[in-house]
């Protein structure tokens, strides 16, 4: 390979992921998909512009190094112990009962039992790459079901080390290369303090001396140099490099850099993350496929229902709210990319012949995709149908009446809406994505809905033509608009209000003919300011007046804003309305002074 | 206690209503000014009545600045008084609006009437205004400036009070209240103490 191809590569990852990625996130199915789509089409099995898989596939597994470290970021030691139990009962549940299942269908399919073994106990591993990238970008890492579900892949990544260590044992070579388990061990544990020590007492100063020469590109590459390292070690040692950045992460969670690291090291992520989804779409090999669709098939749907199967279990053993077991179950239900790893181990160890290992690949790599499949099924089907039930259940009169209201968003925004409106005995109908808020809604008898309030099947289910008035309380603005373009479009005879993040998006709301709206920190930061004003010494009466007269100052401003459309006209004319803001506070003192007290005695 | 006050409407701006303990058979003085901290002669004998025993000041601007009455807290308060003033600056001939306010809130026709936990809610208290008035005390009569005497727009006050079965007592009336002088200041609040005493204990009297 010449010097440009490198450049000529990368040109064509980019290239098919800038195209594919953002139809797959516009048809609803997520960037996961996407990537994994481009992959296939410029992979050997496509296209076949690019064919060092195995180069890109360990290159790239450094995203996944780089998402564990930024998980770690997000956990403190506390949190950490706190999940311990979940982390153990909950893993090991899942990899027993999965392995066990697996392993009496490959001895079912004819495989002698060591290679049985090795297959049921690489396929239990679920892919955490494809688990955490969908569940950050549906913002459900911080929700119990995205706790459970993380829970169960750091157990895995932890059991990946014995399973490789017992790989040679069970294939019946040479034991090990009687590199003494006890030295190991001790080597295991020397290292692992070393990372903590080391990490607790020396990246702080490191750091604070870094920031202090104010250049980012210094700082950015001593975390990375500090991520490498740390992964190499571990992976020297035999543990996996993400239980290693992992760590890490969990070491500096309370170091005060903690965010700009966050900041620094997420488009690494993410653009590696992408890279490594389209090294799987790549290793899909096609031709398999086509000479053996039946069998693929039928192992890919064993594979996938046999881990449905034993995640609803688990979800059921530690109880989960019963709305949240398909969507646990899906998310974990594909072959991870542990798989590749212990396959190609497995594969130079003799233990499973060529064509097995290649065949699994396909199954893996299929079942990996086809979880974001799965996942919009889910959203789209599966729970609002089932949401649907369980409230029909639980209230029937309402749900025969038919709500007037329809409350999208049920943050701590929509909340207060509707408690307002519940208080007064207005029937609501609630949307939100987050199936926590829903289980917390329901408790309180809201009639609730899971999914996407942009779709307009979910307002339909909901009620959405019967009702009389919807209000918008998502705080993402752009989902604001895109929710009102879609009812205005679907549902024309729906009142909409909604909430407004800032002037300019009041602006795009009154565009859309919204009239009703607020922007959402208005009322709570003049409340604010005007408890201020008392505290130094304002009657209430009077700071109270003062706040009503911004009040009108401000909305006279917005008015004469939102007529104005360039730019910098608006920035002239708001710092212009400043001015006369201040002249008109002070007129009004100044009038008050002259004319009001004296009658007031 | 006036500054109490402005702290208890802080405290209890977002809870319902708590119900303070006072001592019962205590004075009341409903005390109505927008403008307080700007105020002459009102804030000035507020003041020095505030430390007189028995009195508890509601203020209700300070409390109320939205117009929005915790009707049950005031209505408690009624119910504890032996002796309600209200003090307030005529303006335009009138009770300040937030009193007004006051009134059509807290009087409710279930209140004075009473229910079954509480008789009739006002009965037999006593009530008086004390009052601060713009102009001097010759413009107040008849073809004079104002052509009526303070008292005459004092009526509905006295009617609503005799309404509710209260004793009504004549007001007391600080003239020209932005250019009173400091002594005239002194003696005014001096003579309002007294009076507040005078009727707490023919009040108390009553009673036995």
């Amino acid at each position: 390979m010449n010097e440009h191809s490198l450049l000529v590569n990368i040109l064509i990852y980019l290239l098919s992921a800038v195209i594919a990625v953002p139809i797959f996130k516009k048809m609803g199915l997520g960037s996961v998909l996407g990537y994994l789509a481009a992959g296939t089409i410029i992979g050997p099995w496509g296209l076949s512009l690019i064919t060092n898989i195995d180069d890109i596939l360990h290159f790239s597994e450094f995203g996944v190094v780089l998402l564990f470290f930024l998980i770690g970021l997000e956990l403190e030691p506390k949190r950490l112990l706190e999940m311990r139990h979940s982390i153990i009962g909950m893993g090991s549940v899942q990899i027993i009962l999965t392995s066990f299942f697996l392993f009496i269908i490959c001895l079912w399919y004819g495989l002698n039992w060591s290679s049985a073994l090795i297959v049921a106990m690489s396929l239990s591993l679920s892919s955490t790459a494809i688990t955490l990238q969908i569940l950050k970008e549906k913002n459900l890492l911080k929700t119990d079901t995205g706790h459970s579900a993380f829970s169960v892949l750091l157990f895995q990544d932890i059991a990946v080390i014995p399973i490789m260590a017992a790989f040679p044992l069970i294939g019946g070579s040479q034991i090990g290369e009687s590199h003494s388990l006890v030295s190991a061990a001790a080597e295991i544990i020397a290292v692992i303090l070393l990372v903590v020590i080391g990490g607790h007492y020396l990246t702080k100063p490191i750091f604070q001396i870094i920031a202090r020469t104010h250049m980012r590109e210094l700082f950015i590459a001593f975390t990375l140099l500090l991520i490498i390292a740390i992964a190499l070690l571990m992976e020297k040692i035999g543990l996996s490099m993400a239980l290693g950045s992992f760590l890490a992460g969990v070491l500096l969670a309370k170091s005060e850099f903690r965010h700009e690291l966050e900041v620094e090291i997420d488009p690494f992520k993410g653009l590696l993350m992408g890279l490594f989804f389209m090294a799987i779409g790549m290793s899909i090999n096609l031709s398999l496929l086509i000479e053996q669709p039946f069998l693929i098939f039928s192992l890919v749907t064993i594979l996938i229902m046999v881990k449905l199967g034993v995640l609803f279990i688990v979800a059921r053993i530690f109880s989960f709210p019963k709305s949240q077991y398909t969507f646990f179950a899906i998310i974990l239900s594909q072959g991870g990319e542990f798989a590749f790893v212990l396959f190609a181990l497995a594969g130079n160890l003799d233990i499973l012949s060529k064509q097995l290992i290649e065949l699994l690949i396909v199954v893996v790599a299929l079942t990996m995709a086809i979880t974001p499949l799965l996942i919009w099924f889910n959203e789209f089907f599966i729970a609002p149908r089932f949401a649907q039930l369980s409230s029909r259940t639980e209230s029937v009169k309402l749900q025969d009446i038919g709500h007037p209201v329809i409350i999208a968003g049920f943050g701590r925004f929509g909340r207060v809406v509707g408690r307002l409106l519940h208080a007064n005995k207005i029937p609501t109908t609630i949307l939100d994505h987050d199936p926590d808020k829903i289980d917390d809604a329901r408790k309180y008898g809201y009639q609730v809905y899971y999914g996407d309030a942009r779709k307009s099947a979910l307002l339909n289910s909901a009620g959405a033509d019967s009702a009389k008035i919807m209000i918008i309380c998502v705080d993402d603005p752009q989902m604001v608009l895109d929710i009102v373009d879609m009812a205005k479009k679907h549902f024309p005879h729906l009142t909409i209000l909604s909430r407004a993040y800032d002037m300019g998006h009041a602006f795009e709301l009154l565009d859309r003919d919204i009239k009703l709206f607020q922007r959402e920190m208005l009322s709570s930061a003049m409340i604010l300011g005007e408890k201020t004003l008392t505290e130094l010494g304002y009657g209430a009466y009077e700071a109270h007046h003062a706040t009503k007269i911004f009040c009108d100052h401000d909305r006279n401003l917005f008015q004469q804003l939102y007529q104005t459309d360039a730019l910098e006209k608006r920035i002239s004319i708001s710092r212009q309305a400043r001015d006369e803001l201040e002249k008109v506070l002070a007129g009004d003192q100044e009038e008050q002074s002259r004319r009001n007290y004296d009658g007031w005695g | 206690m006036f500054i109490s006050a402005a702290r208890y409407f802080f405290f209890n701006q977002e809870q319902e209503s708590t119900t303070i303990t006072l001592n019962i058979n205590m004075i009341l003085i409903i005390f109505s000014h927008p403008y307080p901290h700007r105020s002459h002669a009102n804030k000035t004998i507020l003041d020095s009545i505030a430390k007189t025993e028995h009195v508890f000041i509601t203020d209700l601007y300070q409390k109320y600045p939205d117009f929005h009455i915790n009707v049950i807290e005031e209505q408690s308060l009624l119910r504890q008084a032996k002796l309600i003033i209200f003090q307030f600056p005529i303006y335009w001939y009138n009770v300040p609006a937030l009193l007004k306010q006051w009134q059509e809130m807290v009087l409710s026709r279930q209140f004075l009437l009473g229910d079954g936990d509480h008789g009739c809610a006002l009965q037999g208290k006593s009530a008086m205004a004390v009052v601060t008035a713009g102009h001097k005390h010759q413009s107040y009569q008849q073809g004079g400036e104002d052509n009526y005497n303070v008292e005459e727009f004092l009526r509905p006050l006295e009617q609503l009070s005799v309404h509710c079965g209260m004793h009504y007592h004549s007001p007391l009336i600080l003239h020209q209240a932005h250019k009173a002088s400091e002594t005239e200041l002194t003696q005014f609040s001096r003579l309002y103490s007294q009076r507040i005493e005078q009727l707490y204990q023919k009040n108390n009297n009553n009673d036995e």
